[in-house]
């Protein structure tokens, strides 16, 4: 094997390594929200397993909010990734920042049905990533 | 073929301990912690619009607060009981006016808008004239004794902490509090009808044929009575 061939193995063994790495440490939550029939109706399950938006009526809205919290001594990158069909609905205060070190931020995830939603629940995942900022 | 056998269980434990040393390596550096709140906030229906109204006239809009279908499961025994509070803001104009300072700033998001508002509520080519004080919020079928349900009358100062309309919801006892969020139109001073009764409230005729506006929305401020974990 030649040399090239087998340092391009060791930097993609690396890589592949520290993507893993980042995937199993980011903090990954179950979003999920219940459309239903009605006007103005707002079910809500403040507990905080996971971020559940309740039931809701159309055009009603709801925000949870997840806090972050540095208090390690290096700059901490943080970039959220939203699945599933509930990614469409959820906007983000706050995306792809710099945590300084000792700073406290609360990420808001504001939900809005739209008046066209169907009756349904509406379900996904989302993953928090916190990649140390070297340089 | 043993040994093929034997270096890749090597290689599959190198890389699983590389992988879980590195994950602890790395959490231990950058200790970023991150948790959800159990406080919440519900956004009153966009669609709550009184649309044009006159002196002295009433309008009403009726919401619900519950519990919820995941709250109520049978087996979520953590917690059964929401305080929560109606909160009420001035509303920014949105989206934002030309002649606002903030359209100056970039990227001025509706949340940022909010903030403005509620520190400047007196910037009238930003925020709507406050609605506030003019919306009362009454619990419609009160519950049985002990009360938890408090409402607060129209014509109220909205910056006084006693003006926040307050209530509770059990998922056993008490699962759900209908709220009617009456409008009670003030008149205009100097054209006020002869039983006008809310004497000091009427509004400068200036803002006649003007857009009023207020920020509702209903905040988890405490949960318990369950199995706490």
């Amino acid at each position: 094997m030649s040399k090239i061939k087998l340092t391009l193995i060791t930097i993609g063994v690396i890589v592949a390594l520290l993507v893993v790495v980042q995937i199993v440490n980011a903090a990954k939550y179950k979003m999920v929200v219940n459309v239903v029939e009605g006007e103005n109706v707002m079910g809500v399950n403040p507990l905080a397993d996971k971020l559940d938006f309740g039931d809701l009526s159309r055009n009603n809205g709801m925000t949870r909010y997840v806090t972050m919290k540095s208090s390690g001594g290096v700059e901490t990158y943080v970039m959220v990734w939203k699945f599933g069909e509930i990614a469409d609905l959820v906007k983000l205060n706050k995306n792809n920042f710099v945590l300084e070190s000792g700073e406290e931020v609360k990420l808001a995830f504001e939900i809005q049905i739209p008046p066209s939603a169907p009756i349904k629940q509406y379900s996904g995942s989302v993953w928090i990533f916190r990649l140390p900022r070297i340089f | 073929m043993k040994k093929k056998i034997i270096l890749g269980l090597i290689t599959v434990i190198a890389i699983t301990g590389s992988v879980a040393a590195f994950s602890a390596f790395e959490a231990h550096i950058i200790n970023v912690t991150a948790h959800i709140e159990n406080a919440l906030r519900v956004i009153a229906p966009e669609e709550m619009t009184f649309g044009t109204v006159f002196p002295q006239e009433k309008m009403e809009e009726l919401f619900l607060i519950t519990t919820s279908d995941s709250f109520c499961a049978p087996d979520q025994t953590r917690v059964t009981s929401i305080d929560y509070k109606i909160v009420q803001k001035p509303k920014p104009i949105w989206p934002i006016p030309e002649n606002c300072e903030l359209t100056g700033l970039q990227e001025v998001t509706l949340d940022e808008a909010r903030v403005y508002c509620h520190q400047y509520s007196e910037d009238l080519e930003c925020c709507y004239p406050s609605l506030c004080p003019y919306l009362s919020k009454t619990i419609i079928d009160p519950d049985p004794e002990p009360y938890t349900d408090y409402g607060v009358p129209a014509f109220h100062d909205p910056d006084d902490p006693s003006s926040i309309a307050t209530g509770t919801i059990d998922k056993f006892e008490d699962p759900e509090d209908f709220w009617l969020i009456d409008l009670d139109v003030p008149c205009f001073e100097g054209m006020c009808a002869q039983d006008w009764t809310h004497q000091g409230w009427e509004l400068d005729p200036a803002l006649e044929s003007e857009i009023f506006g207020c920020d509702l929305w209903v905040e988890v401020t405490g949960i318990y009575g369950g199995i706490l974990e």
